[in-house]
């Protein structure tokens, strides 16, 4: 339990440093800020991974909100891989800062979690179920971690007016399709129906019909776009980090 | 040109096919999906189920649940308000498809430009067009436009999305219209149930694991847990009758599922007998059993043994004789859009995978005056080298 905290808290250390110095080479630019920001970046990708991972697999009796909450900060914190496409030069700088927002609420709301535990006073729902279920769980997950990935580019897009890079948002839409068509595919030949009206089910439904929303509609102007996809996005989070919901 | 505008049908059916619309309508269904992940929704159909759920939302909600419920709140999907956006979705997504296919079928003709006109710098058509076609781009030219289509085949998932969507919910209407379905069945093994109101049935086999029904019907197992068939004989070997209440038929064999803790009378040899799931072992089919057999009167404990499988209890002058029946809660589900519903999923998640890997990436070229400008997905160098 404290090994997660640690890691925790030195994630949310590292991260808050990688912003700071985002922001600082967003305002004043300097020569090797922004391979510092990379690096930084990957560092606390990391930290938030071996927090994740420690806190799932440590038995620390923690609340599922604390692997989730670390996971999708860990996949959203790390830039993006060199061969895809980069945000435009003169709105990269305020991008690496703002894409970085949704990770470092993440990782601090995690931190929270943690620290809360460790007075003792939290006791979450159980982690359980069948292997197809924590599959789910993790699926889900690694889609509210692309979704907070697509919340900063759109936070990106808002602030500095210009088109950002599709793939976050491609990215998440694609797995949430896949998450959404497994899962009424599977209950249609279950159980008959396309949906038994849990809250998950029915929450997740409603994330993928507000993330098309934006998406199969090419002509909205790209503001609304990129509007309707960070509410999509917070509400998938929201989602992943409840996850699995209790019934309503 | 100004009397086809002022035309009210073509009108509507701009509006039918606005991207505003669309967006819209999923963004309103989506609101409705996402209020019945926060407020528990009445889907009880007996008046058990209803007074447990009534009494767990007024717990929560306190004064504000008449209001909230006078609102529709707790009946979201079933309101008249969203049916009705699901039919406008559906009317929505048809006129779109008419719409998309008309155009695909003009695929080879340009499209009316979109956009906002950006004048481009050291751009020349002709080189231009010439890049494109190298880079495997269509290019379709009528001076002064030019419009190249990085895949001009990426209209298409549009169309099949927006008609798998359509599929599905033609499917989801079929199923609520004709459709039906029976939850919270108990089957015991061996045993084989007709459903009320229809003539199907469902069936479980002796071993309790396989479910058996009738042709069409789609059966899902929710829980199953141990059951027992029992019989009584006396020292000559005479069946005694059992009752399990005072006004039932005595019968000479009873099969129950424990559910929950059962009782029954053997009235003749004076004893009350109770089989409940052996606490502290997880329910499942074949799981054991607590049996405990009392004196009626006085109630005094008379036997008590943990039984599993096949087992024999003698109590005084009986035998009781307990045979191993487990039980299944089923959901029998009759769906006749089952197949409509599945294609449509199925053309949808292709579709709007199709649409997300290969966008139809389209821009238009013009040239005026000799200075060219540019609108639609240009290619990002264009738009750096004009920012820088």
């Amino acid at each position: 339990m404290p090994g997660t905290a640690i890691l925790a808290g030195l994630a949310c250390g590292a991260l808050l440093t990688t912003a700071g110095f985002a922001l600082w080479h967003a305002l004043r630019p300097l020569p090797g800020l922004s391979q510092a920001v990379r690096a930084l970046g990957w560092l606390a990708g990391a930290l938030l991974l071996s927090g994740a991972l420690s806190a799932r697999l440590g038995g620390g009796g923690f609340p599922p909100c604390v692997p989730h909450l670390l996971l999708m900060a860990a996949l959203a914190t790390p830039p993006a891989p060199r061969f895809l496409p980069g945000p435009r030069r003169s709105a990269a700088p305020w991008n690496d800062f703002l894409r970085l927002l949704p990770p470092l609420a993440l990782a601090w709301a995690g931190l929270l979690c943690t620290a809360t535990l460790v007075g003792g006073e939290v006791s979450g729902p159980p982690v359980g179920g069948g292997p197809p279920a924590q599959g789910l769980e993790l699926a889900i997950v690694v889609c509210g971690g692309l979704g907070a990935r697509a919340l900063g580019q759109a936070f990106g897009e808002i602030v500095t007016s210009t088109p950002g890079v599709a793939w976050p948002s491609a990215a998440a839409y694609a797995w949430l399709t896949v998450l959404v068509g497994g899962v009424a595919l599977a209950s249609l030949a279950q159980r008959g129906s396309v949906w038994d009206g849990t809250p998950a089910e029915t929450g997740l439904a409603g994330v993928w019909l507000a993330w098309s929303a934006a998406w199969l509609s090419p002509r909205q102007p790209a503001r609304l776009r990129t509007a309707l996809t960070a509410v999509a996005a917070a509400f998938l989070i929201a989602l992943a980090a409840r996850w699995p919901l209790p019934s309503a | 040109m100004e009397q086809t505008s002022r035309d009210p049908w073509r009108a509507i059916w701009h509006i039918a096919n606005s991207d505003y619309l669309f967006a819209g309508l999923c963004l309103a269904v989506a609101a409705g999906l996402a209020v019945t992940v926060w407020l528990p929704q009445n889907l009880a159909s007996d008046p058990v189920a209803y007074a447990r759920w009534l009494s767990e939302v007024q717990a929560r909600f306190g004064d504000t649940t008449p209001t909230l419920q006078t609102l529709g709140l707790f009946t979201v999907t079933r309101s008249l308000v969203f049916r009705a956006l699901l039919a406008l979705l559906a009317g929505c997504l048809l006129s779109r498809l008419i719409e998309g296919g008309d155009r695909l079928r003009q695929h080879r003709e340009m499209a009316q430009p979109a956009g906002t006109w950006r004048s481009l710098v050291e751009v020349h058509i002709p080189d231009v067009t010439e890049y494109l076609r190298r880079q495997r781009y269509r290019v379709l030219r009528e001076p002064p436009l030019c419009q190249a289509d990085r895949w001009p085949w990426a209209d298409l998932f549009p169309l099949v999305a927006q008609g798998g969507a359509l599929l599905f919910l033609i499917g989801a209407l079929v199923a609520h219209l004709w459709g039906w379905q029976v939850g919270g069945l108990i089957v015991q093994s061996g045993q084989q149930v007709a459903l009320p109101g229809t003539a199907t049935w469902v069936a479980l086999d002796g071993d309790g694991c396989e479910v058996a029904h009738s042709p069409g019907l789609v059966t899902f197992v929710e829980a199953c847990g141990p059951g027992v068939r029992a019989s009584v004989v006396n020292r000559a070997g005479k069946p005694l009758q059992l009752q399990r209440t005072p006004e039932a038929d005595p019968v000479a064999q009873l099969t129950v599922s424990l559910t929950e803790d059962q009782y029954f009378a053997i009235p003749e040899a004076q004893l009350i007998v109770r089989l409940a799931p052996q606490p502290g072992h997880p329910i499942a089919a074949h799981s054991p059993v607590l049996v405990q057999v009392y004196y009626s009167p006085p109630g005094r404990l008379a036997a008590e043994q943990v039984v599993q499988g096949t087992t024999e209890l003698a109590v005084g002058d009986v035998t009781l004789e307990l045979v191993s029946a487990p039980y299944a809660r089923l959901t029998a589900t009759f769906n006749p859009g089952l197949w409509p519903a599945g294609a449509g999923l199925v053309l949808l998640g292709v579709g709007v995978l199709g649409s997300v890997a290969w966008p139809a990436r389209r821009f238009w070229l013009r040239e005026e005056g000799g200075l060219v400008a540019g609108t639609g997905d240009l290619l990002p160098a264009w738009v750096e080298s004009r920012e820088a």
